[in-house]
């Protein structure tokens, strides 16, 4: 079963580009044409997109290179033994709705510390692949179209990443047991 | 607006923090640095942008969208009502999910933004996210996986002898997710009809 997830990710972007391309020859569509036209478009939104990820970037490398972050982390450490919960997961739990390359990282520093079949790496791998970067998301596509007023979808995000978290860390606690 | 107090608190917070560490001088490093990252992130974002919006167009223009928009819509017609049959939104939609399932991080960002561009044709206050785009945005931010391809990748890299004991759980995790993102969404569009939240 694990094979064939991997063959359907290395095949997944080609078997697309074919089908794609394969129905524009059969209608007999000016391919280069209109690709080029459609590749103009696609960038004139990325110029309306990089003041959105300019300030989303600053904001977020302030927040953690300056100990903020951290911080953070300390001040919840009473309330993490309560539920003996190690505070690297909640570092990662916070960074990942910030920036998904920055928790990707984190991600990696911490398997390489721990391992990735102890606990702690198994519960950090679960929630690093589970949970969304609502920041990026919500910035980048309301950004892409103009939107001002997000409504409730910031809480609709944060609400979503709360129960992956929370989900991870019995399913994490759970599988180690039961193969420990 | 919520995301405006949001970069408020974590600029503020990061600048205050700085200072009163005695570190002040550092942040006009930080911010040139975290600027230069965000310019060189955008181009090379803007490359596989261009070039999926490229292949996006070809596709629109062949059919192959509208053919999706039919295989899906007895689901999605569900989530996204008043879509009218005869378009390949709905085809987008099931495109952006899809690749974002299997964890194609770089082909789901330029689809997403196409189906936001395409969602805001039919939203009637743009300045505003209409119902259609929040349910969208719901799913996206669920973050249902079946395949975290990098994810299993890292793992291996780290020494995993069994990368893979992690998909199972995070099928039913982001699962989770995601219907917590739709069912807190479904009560905010209900109950808080009109109100800013």
């Amino acid at each position: 079963m694990f094979k064939s997830f991997i063959l359907i990710s290395q095949y997944a972007i080609p078997c697309i580009l074919l089908i794609f391309l394969g129905a524009a020859t059969f209608k007999k569509i000016p391919i280069y044409e209109v690709f080029i036209q459609g590749a103009l478009e696609g960038l004139k939104t990325t110029l309306r997109l990089t003041p959105y990820l300019l300030a989303i970037f600053v904001a977020i490398g302030l927040f953690r290179t300056s100990g903020a972050l951290s911080l953070l982390t300390i001040g919840l450490t009473p309330l993490l033994n309560l539920l003996h919960l190690p505070p690297d997961l909640l570092t990662l739990g916070l960074l990942k709705p910030l920036s998904g390359s920055a928790s990707l990282g984190y991600t990696a520093d911490l398997l390489t510390k721990y391992g990735p079949e102890s606990q702690l790496g198994f519960t950090a791998s679960l929630i690093q692949g589970s949970c969304e970067t609502t920041f990026y998301v919500l910035s980048l596509y309301l950004g892409a179209v103009g939107i001002k007023d997000a409504r409730h979808l910031l809480i609709v995000g944060l609400l979503a990443e709360l129960a992956s978290l929370i989900l991870a860390v019995i399913l994490g606690n759970l599988i180690y047991l039961y193969s420990h | 607006m919520m995301i405006n107090h949001v970069w408020l608190f974590l600029v503020g917070v990061g600048i205050a923090i700085a200072t009163v560490k005695g570190q002040s001088h550092l942040i006009s490093e930080i911010i040139f640095q975290d600027c230069q990252k965000a310019i060189q992130f955008t181009i090379g974002l803007a490359g596989i942008i261009a070039f999926w919006s490229g292949i996006l167009k070809v596709a629109e223009a062949s059919g192959v969208t509208e053919t999706l928009a039919k295989w899906f819509e007895p689901i999605l017609a569900r989530l996204f009502p008043g879509i009218p049959k005869k378009n390949n939104l709905l085809g987008l939609i099931a495109l952006t999910l899809t690749s974002n399932m299997l964890g194609l991080g770089n082909v789901t960002t330029p689809l997403g933004i196409k189906t936001m561009q395409e969602l805001q044709k039919f939203n009637p206050e743009p300045a505003k996210a209409s119902n259609h785009i929040c349910t969208f945005l719901a799913l996206v931010l669920g973050g249902f996986s079946i395949l975290p391809s990098t994810l299993i990748s890292l793992r291996s890299q780290a020494g995993s002898k069994n990368a893979t004991l992690i998909l199972g759980p995070i099928i039913l995790i982001s699962l989770g997710g995601t219907i917590t993102a739709l069912l807190v969404n479904y009560l905010c569009i209900k109950f808080y009809k009109g109100k800013r939240l």
